[in-house]
């Protein structure tokens, strides 16, 4: 056992000390000071409305310039990282539990398996964003509305993702042995089917907290979205499209900044996946 | 196995009614007055009641849930609230820019991502992997809208190549169509790739590790058989499994590419719907969308089948 | 051997197609149809004029009908398809001729029994039309080519009626249509007007396509507003609604479309620049935005928290969010329109200017309790989407609580009508905006009127309005209307029925291939010609 897990660690170990990792980790670390150091970073109330001096460029007042309501560019992009992040992280964990769970009851019970899988696709066959603008002329725009808004959509993949990892692993004669062995099922979850899910959830997760929050700036692209004076930096680029040609730093800026996280999350996400895998572990 | 395709295709309606019911009652209770954008801005309240009672809004939602099943099973979609123009030729109208749009994603996303997961898997944790995996994730890593304008702005407006917006059928020459497709389909790939190619690469990854290829090449099968006869086949499933789930996903990035290049499709229908609380073109097209997913992850279903015979149903 | 000359003469057959093929399109090209494409503001789906206020519906009825009477630019009425009309001495008699040469889009001339069923729907629809109702003792059809129209008191309303370019148009229809109860949306659409809808071509909310009527009598006059001559020299116009704003102006930056009808403000430098494009406001009257208070529920029910709010909000602020360039706004605090007849300048000093510490002192002397104020704030409409927010930022600063709820503009057209107090889904404050010729007179704005329950959105209760309402309508000359006007901007302020926020033009741009397009206060496509 301790052979192992030390054997496991060092190759974790070694795959993070890789360089594509190191600048992801650095990049990711930066954004989440950043985020949480907000309010004191900021020079302006990123509310604060100041129609006098609306869609200035870049300067020394305004470090990267002001949107249409007057208000800066460069503070709201700071706690725009704040709900961003939070938008991303918070529907990744809530929808990958949730799949998890129903995934493993569709893949291990067949009864429950032909439940669940159809309600699933009915819940497929609902557009997200159908169900957002539902659910937020319903609610209306909040948080709390955007998030499950757009967690609901992502619950389904995760379920069939999961369902199909668990019918492939079933079939694996290790399986069979552990069942002739006597193992009981909550050991067979832990130990067999819930490790052969971590690298393609892995990967799927950094996809959910993409498309979370690519998904946030289209509901505000279609006005389904958060509050407007609630800053975030899909909101950012859905209101700051309109100007694009001629003010295109209120779409740049945040864009850039948005293109950059994802992109060390997914390096992130590949990363632990390979270190994760047994069979990579043997490869390397 | 035909018996459990029927018994799939039989358990669709109750899934479907159960979607049309929660649609139709979602529409209800959200709060918006479709007479209200019919009688438009100036209407006193008086009339805005007239104008209910004439689109029989007026009655119990149980009621008009009943009413409108009953025209269902005969086959009539009912009409639009707003035009008055029927909801089978709204929908007959406008489903062929999308269906066009959608199965020219698909084709060209798999022509490009597959192979592009698979060099990044063959060079595992080099530079290349990194690499493609960047330019693939590069995709999803700004909004849709964006790339469009991106695009539109250079590509349309700077270099003139191709038309800014506007939707040719192909009836109106191959070119023009051709050039009408182009950027949208490009715009909607760009996440439909980056999904694809990153399961790819995974998949393919952890097959390879497997031990029956490390027989395989002990048995002095040259890499590049090994990899086609015995790999792909079973890195397959979690690669269909995404394609089919990312079909879902396509709507979603459907509603916004028909926006910013104005194609008369239905991604666009369901949003105007929706936003004008039209309601007998918005249970139509819920109609239409969730039996299009249920068919789909049927034959993805099926196709899991195909590629791993020890799955059964 | 045999094999070359098979060769050469597939060559030759491939070089030959090849010629015919570009010169077909050669010919075709300059044969084909000469179409105006233009991008409109929004998507047309109602097509009923007499049911449904939109601009846009308002816009369609211009092109395939046609009115009786009709405005010119100079707000005098001129007859259209009428010949002439006759009053009788005592003013309660009139007589209206038809022109000849009158016909509908489906054959059939156009007679007095089409005109006299118009005006019955029209006027059961229609404020000013119920208020002549009122005064009418009957309509009657005297020949096929005229009909009288006898009233019980001397009245020129009836002419008012019959050119008015207010929301609800007077559009002439053939009786059968025009027998539609007036609460139910016409199901055809045939008009006597200049251009004729193609039908199999129209794709609602997406597309509207016009032809030229061919059989259509223009008058001899200059076209001017909605009267004169309709001459249409294309073949056909075509709708397009883009649902993207930014779309329809690279679209006409690209050719693919020839005229934009509203250009977005923050947009204008991309054309204004650019020799290949006229940009102008068609409409020199232009739009104003207004905010209504709602007056049934505490504490707008109490005046003196009205005029709190009226004296927190500034016009400038609001402006310049929603427009941006000074140019394009004014400011201006007439209720009926600034630059219109009945423009009055009470309440300049209370309405222009922010005055967040006379408001605090009213809210105190009021005894405002810290209700939070309930602001709709629409998220897609992008002419009533920055008001709100500089509306709610200016009621802060003047001492009130304020709670700014986001929606879509569904939710709030459906919201407003919910009479029920603000913390049980009813609400405070609303932005809208109206045409400026759709609100010049006591008449024809849907603003003044404050019956309680009875009127427009607000339902403010002020039965004086009413009273002078009426007088208006029977005022027997000029200086006696202007007196009356005067008196409905000092309530409409003193009692914040309704709180202007400012005028404004909207630009058009087209390119330079068109011409001829008219000045008005909607796109009119008549007298337009295109160049190749």
């Amino acid at each position: 056992m301790t052979t192992e897990s030390a054997s496991v660690r060092t190759q974790i170990l070694a795959t993070i000390k890789t360089w594509p990792v190191i600048t992801a980790l650095v990049i990711l670390g930066v954004i989440v000071l950043l985020a949480i150091l907000a309010p004191w970073l900021s020079p302006f109330d990123p509310t604060a409305i100041n129609p006098a001096s609306r869609l200035r460029p870049p300067s020394a007042d305004h470090w990267l310039g002001t949107d249409a309501m007057g208000r800066d560019a460069y503070s709201r992009a700071l706690y725009g990282a704040r709900i961003s992040l939070v938008v991303g992280l918070g529907v990744t964990i809530c929808s990958i539990a949730i799949g998890i769970f129903l995934g493993l009851m569709a893949g291990f019970f067949r009864t429950a398996d032909a439940i669940i899988m159809r309600l699933m696709d009915g819940l497929m066959a609902i557009p997200g964003i159908l169900l957002a603008i539902a659910l937020v002329s319903l609610i209306g725009a909040s948080l709390y509305t955007v998030l499950i808004a757009i967690m609901v959509p992502e619950i389904p993949r995760v379920v069939r993702l999961v369902r199909s990892v668990v019918l492939k692993v079933s079939n694996e004669p290790y399986i069979e042995a552990a069942i002739s062995l006597g193992t009981r099922t909550p050991t067979l979850l832990w130990r067999h089917f819930i490790p052969n899910t971590i690298a393609p959830l892995t990967v799927q997760g950094t996809y959910i907290f993409a498309a979370a929050v690519l998904t946030e700036a289209t509901l505000s692209f279609l006005g389904a979205g958060l509050p407007l004076d609630i800053p975030s930096w899909g909101n950012m680029m859905a209101q700051g499209r309109m100007y694009f040609q001629i003010k295109p730093y209120l779409v740049l800026f945040p864009g850039f900044f948005l293109a950059v996280t994802l992109l060390s999350v997914n390096i992130l996400g590949d990363a632990f996946r390979d270190a994760l895998d047994p069979r990579m572990v043997k490869r390397g | 196995m035909y018996a459990y395709i029927a018994r799939r295709l039989i358990t669709t309606l109750p899934v479907m009614l159960l979607v049309a019911l929660i649609v139709f009652f979602m529409l209800r209770l959200a709060p918006g007055d479709p007479a209200a954008l019919v009688a438009g801005d100036e209407a006193t309240t008086e009339q805005l009641e007239l104008i209910r009672q004439s689109m029989g809004l007026d009655k119990p939602i149980y009621i008009q849930f009943m009413i409108w099943l009953g025209n269902l099973v005969r086959g009539d979609l009912g009409v639009s609230f707003l035009s008055g123009t029927s909801v089978y030729d709204m929908i007959k109208g406008r489903i062929s820019p999308t269906l066009i749009i959608c199965a020219a994603t698909i084709s060209v996303s798999i022509l490009v991502a597959v192979p592009l997961g698979i060099i990044a898997a063959w060079r595992q944790g080099g530079w290349t992997d990194r690499g493609v995996m960047a330019f693939s994730v590069l995709g999803f890593s700004v909004p849709n809208f964006i790339i469009g304008y991106v695009l539109i702005y250079f590509v349309s407006l700077k270099l003139g190549w191709l038309p800014v917006q506007g939707y040719k059928p192909p009836s109106a020459g191959l070119v023009p169509f051709l050039k009408s497709i182009t950027l949208p389909v490009l715009v909607l790939s760009t996440v439909y790739v980056a999904l694809i190619a990153r399961i790819t690469r995974s998949s393919v990854i952890e097959v390879m590790g497997e031990d029956f290829i490390r027989t395989a090449r002990a048995k002095g099968l040259r890499e590049h058989l090994v990899f086609l006869r015995h790999g792909l086949r079973n890195a397959a499933i979690p690669i269909i499994t995404i394609i089919g789930i990312g079909v879902a996903a396509l709507i979603g990035g459907v509603v916004v590419t028909e926006s910013v290049f104005n194609l008369p499709g239905l991604g666009r229908l369901v949003v105007e719907a929706v936003l004008a609380r039209d309601f007998p073109v918005v249970q139509g097209l819920i109609l239409l969308f969730s039996f299009t997913y249920i068919i789909i992850n049927l034959v993805v279903d099926i196709l899991y089948t195909v590629f791993d015979p020890r799955i059964r149903y | 051997m045999k094999l070359r000359s098979f060769a050469a003469s597939k060559a030759t057959v491939l070089s030959s197609a090849l010629v015919l093929a570009l010169g077909a399109t050669f010919f075709t090209s300059a044969a084909s149809a000469q179409t105006v494409r233009a991008s409109m503001q929004s998507p047309l789906r109602v097509m009923d004029p007499i049911v449904n206020t939109a601009t846009i519906t308002r816009a369609h009825a211009f092109m395939i009908y046609d009115t009786l009477l009709a405005t010119d630019a100079n707000f005098e009425i001129q007859p259209q398809m009428a010949e002439k009309w006759e009053v009788s001495d005592d003013g309660k008699r009139y007589v209206f001729t038809l022109r000849d040469g009158l016909k509908w889009h489906d054959g059939g001339t156009v007679t007095a029994e089409d005109c006299v069923a118009s005006f019955k729907r029209w006027s059961a629809a229609d404020a000013t039309g119920q208020l002549l109702s009122a005064m009418i003792d009957s309509v009657n059809v005297v020949d096929d080519k005229s009909f009288e129209v006898l009233l019980k008191e001397p009245t020129t309303l009836i002419l008012d009626a019959f050119s008015s370019m207010g929301v609800r148009v007077n559009f002439i229809m053939p009786k059968r249509i025009a027998e539609t109860p007036p609460s139910e949306s016409i199901k055809e659409h045939i008009g006597s007007g200049p251009f004729r809808m193609v039908m199999d071509e129209f794709k609602p909310g997406l597309k509207a396509v016009y032809e030229k009527f061919a059989d259509y009598v223009p008058r001899k006059e200059e076209p001017s507003w909605a009267a004169g001559g309709k001459v249409v020299n294309v073949d056909r116009v075509e709708w397009i609604a883009m649902p993207d704003q930014m779309t329809s102006i690279n679209a006409l930056l690209n050719n693919e479309i020839d005229y934009v009808e509203q250009v977005p403000f923050d947009l204008l430098p991309l054309v204004e620049g650019n020799d290949d494009f006229v940009v102008t406001a068609l409409d020199k009257l232009g739009y104003w935005t207004y905010y209504r208070l709602n007056h049934l529920h505490p504490p707008f029910d109490n005046k003196l928290v009205r005029q709190a709010a009226m004296q927190a909000i500034g016009q400038e602020s609001v402006l310049q969010a929603m427009i941006g360039d000074p140019k394009y706004y004014q400011t201006c605090e007439a209720v009926f329109g600034c630059g219109t007849p009945y423009a009055d300048s009470y309440g300049k000093d209370i309405i222009i200017p922010a005055n967040p510490e006379k408001s605090k002192e009213l809210l105190k002397e009021a005894g405002y309790d810290g209700t939070p104020i309930v602001v709709m704030h629409p998220t897609d409409n992008p002419l009533a989407q920055a008001q709100p927010v500089v509306i709610s930022d200016a009621l802060r600063a003047g001492g009130f609580k304020v709670d700014m709820q986001t929606m879509d503009w569904q939710t709030l057209i459906s919201r407003r009508t919910n009479q029920r107090p603000p913390s049980d889904g009813g609400w405070h404050v609303f932005v809208s905006y109206s045409a400026v010729t759709n609100t010049l007179d006591p008449l024809r704005s849907h603003v003044v009127a404050a019956d309680g329950v009875k009127s427009w959105f607000g339902w403010p209760n002020v039965p004086e309005t009413g009273v002078l309402r009426n007088a208006f309508a029977r005022a027997g000359s000029e200086e006696e209307r202007k007196e009356i006007t005067k008196k409905l901007q000092k309530i409409m302020v003193d009692e914040v029925i309704i709180g202007p926020l400012g005028q404004y033009v909207s630009n058009t741009a087209y390119s330079k291939k068109i011409s001829g397009v008219l000045e008005a206060s909607l796109p009119l496509f008549w007298n337009i010609s295109k160049s190749n």
